[in-house]
């Protein structure tokens, strides 16, 4: 009986067997889910091993997708997207601050990639705030990173140590738009909306329950008034037990989201009142990040000049 | 072919994304039942599999991965679905057996209890393993790259499993005729 029997055609057979429609109807429940909900850019440089150190870095800095940051020239003689070499910032009046480094250059529009030391400025945001420039004078061994090839850079961090845990950290302009109502938990749709002004994002931050805070304070930079917060991933807390081991904050006015790039991540928020609108500089470090490193990290912001 | 649509869908168009859910849906049905042997959570796991698609769009940097890539979602949500549904019916131990195509009378009735029997015994992941090389007929460095594994890990689960079925088929060849009898 079993002579010509082959298991191998058997198994095949069998598991050539069963249903291979999916039913009408749950396609229009998963349309129906789409429609309800927002995609996100998991920013991850472990789903693209090969992305370079500029890219990882962006990713970090900013919290956005990067995508084409390789192969982007940067500053003397870039020739990335809207710029043809060095160039005057479009507003002459910003007056540059006093840098870590010797850099009489600038300022200079910001391209992505490794950068000179120097003032530079550039427009992170889409419409409608991609008039607001910032200018910020970086010290030697600092890169940029930008979402796309089309966007200018949205954020810096050195080189060495980089942005990462342990010892990493990074810089970056965005706005909010939700907040995560779990952060550990972020797959489940507990978006938390902020409201439009400075105050509501920051008591929003305040009372979520899902990370620590600090009380807000008064704060001025670059120019405009605001509040200043640290929002802090909770001290032992195992990422491993949060959704894809990461631990997200926020969305961004672009759809994006940005999460903790390691364990008790610290962010540093500039929430700033620009023309009516909340406008944050952010600052991302962790416990293992030296004082060296945070007072030149603190530098950098300190050198920011807003064009709103 | 799915360029066009996973660019627009990447950019937030839901009906793209609709388009392009319509064009590999039935696959991923397909897929999913073969792994769970059950319709119920085969289209509970392709469901949640096509809105992680939707939601984590924009990490995918090739376009022309997309199946690929929703491939391994799918295998996950898989996983997840069996398992949630584990800590809920912990004593049903056989599912209903759903049969839509049948195998052009290549497989007996005994035959077929007997590898359903074999492949519910397996681990999800050696099932997945089996599907992708067996139904979808990839090779074994293309299941690894689907499915996010190394190729000496589909190996083994290649090995053990199609062991495991093909054991119970040598095993289903000694009974007797009146031990089959009894199971009808």
């Amino acid at each position: 009986m079993t002579a010509s029997r082959d298991p191998d055609g058997l198994i095949r057979a069998f598991l050539d067997e069963g249903p291979t429609d999916l039913a009408d109807r749950s396609y229009d429940a998963v349309r129906s889910h789409i429609d309800r909900t927002r995609q996100r850019v998991v920013i991850g440089p472990w789903r693209e091993p090969r992305m370079s150190n500029i890219a990882r870095f962006a990713i970090a800095a900013a919290a956005v997708l990067v995508v084409a940051v390789v192969g982007y020239n940067f500053l003397p003689g870039g020739n990335g997207p809207g710029a043809t070499g060095p160039s005057p910032s479009p507003s002459p009046t910003a007056t540059p601050t006093p840098t870590p480094t010797a850099a009489p250059t600038g300022p200079f529009a910001l391209l992505a990639g490794s950068v000179p030391a120097g003032t530079y400025v550039t427009h992170p945001f889409l419409a409608p705030n991609d008039s607001i420039g910032f200018q910020v004078t970086l010290p030697a061994g600092w890169e940029a990173g930008a979402p796309s090839a089309g966007r200018e850079p949205v954020g810096v961090a050195p080189t060495a140590p980089g942005y990462a845990w342990p010892d990493g950290m990074s810089m970056g302009f965005l706005t909010i738009t939700s907040l995560e109502g779990d952060p550990c938990d972020w797959k489940e749709p507990t978006d938390i909306e902020v409201g439009p002004t400075v105050d509501e994002l920051v008591m929003a931050l305040a009372a979520n329950p899902g990370y620590e805070t600090t009380v807000p304070a008064d704060v001025t930079l670059g120019g405009f008034g605001g509040k200043r917060i640290d929002v802090q991933v909770p001290a032992g807390l195992d990422l491993a037990t949060c959704d894809d081991g990461q631990f997200h904050v926020w969305a961004m006015g672009d759809g994006q989201t940005i999460y903790a790039q390691g364990p008790e991540g610290r962010f540093r928020l500039w929430v700033l009142d620009v023309q009516g609108s909340p406008v944050i500089v952010m600052t991302h470090d962790f416990p293992g990040t030296s004082s060296g490193d945070q007072a030149e990290l603190q530098a950098v912001v300190d050198s920011i000049q807003i064009e709103p | 072919m799915h360029r066009a649509l996973v660019d627009r869908a990447k950019g937030g168009d839901g009906e793209a994304f609709d388009a392009l859910a319509r064009t590999v849906g039935d696959r991923c049905m397909a897929i999913a039942y073969r792994i769970l042997r059950d319709a119920d959570l085969a289209d509970d796991a392709v469901q949640a599999a096509l809105i992680t698609a939707w939601r984590e769009l924009r990490t995918l940097r090739d376009p022309d991965r997309f199946e690929p890539w929703l491939h391994r979602i799918l295998a996950n949500e898989c996983y997840a679905e069996a398992r949630r549904r584990r800590r809920w019916s912990v004593d049903i131990r056989i599912l209903p057996v759903d049969r839509g195509q049948d195998s052009d009378g290549i497989l007996s009735v005994n035959d077929r209890d007997q590898l359903d029997r074999a492949f519910r015994r397996l681990t999800l992941e050696q099932r997945a393993v089996l599907v992708f090389r067996h139904y979808l007929d990839l090779s074994v460095v293309e299941v690894a790259d689907r499915l996010g594994i190394p190729v000496g890990t589909v190996k083994s689960r290649l090995h053990h499993a199609t062991a495991a079925l093909r054991a119970s088929l040598e095993a289903d060849a000694r009974p007797s005729t009146a031990s089959r009898e009894r199971l009808a």
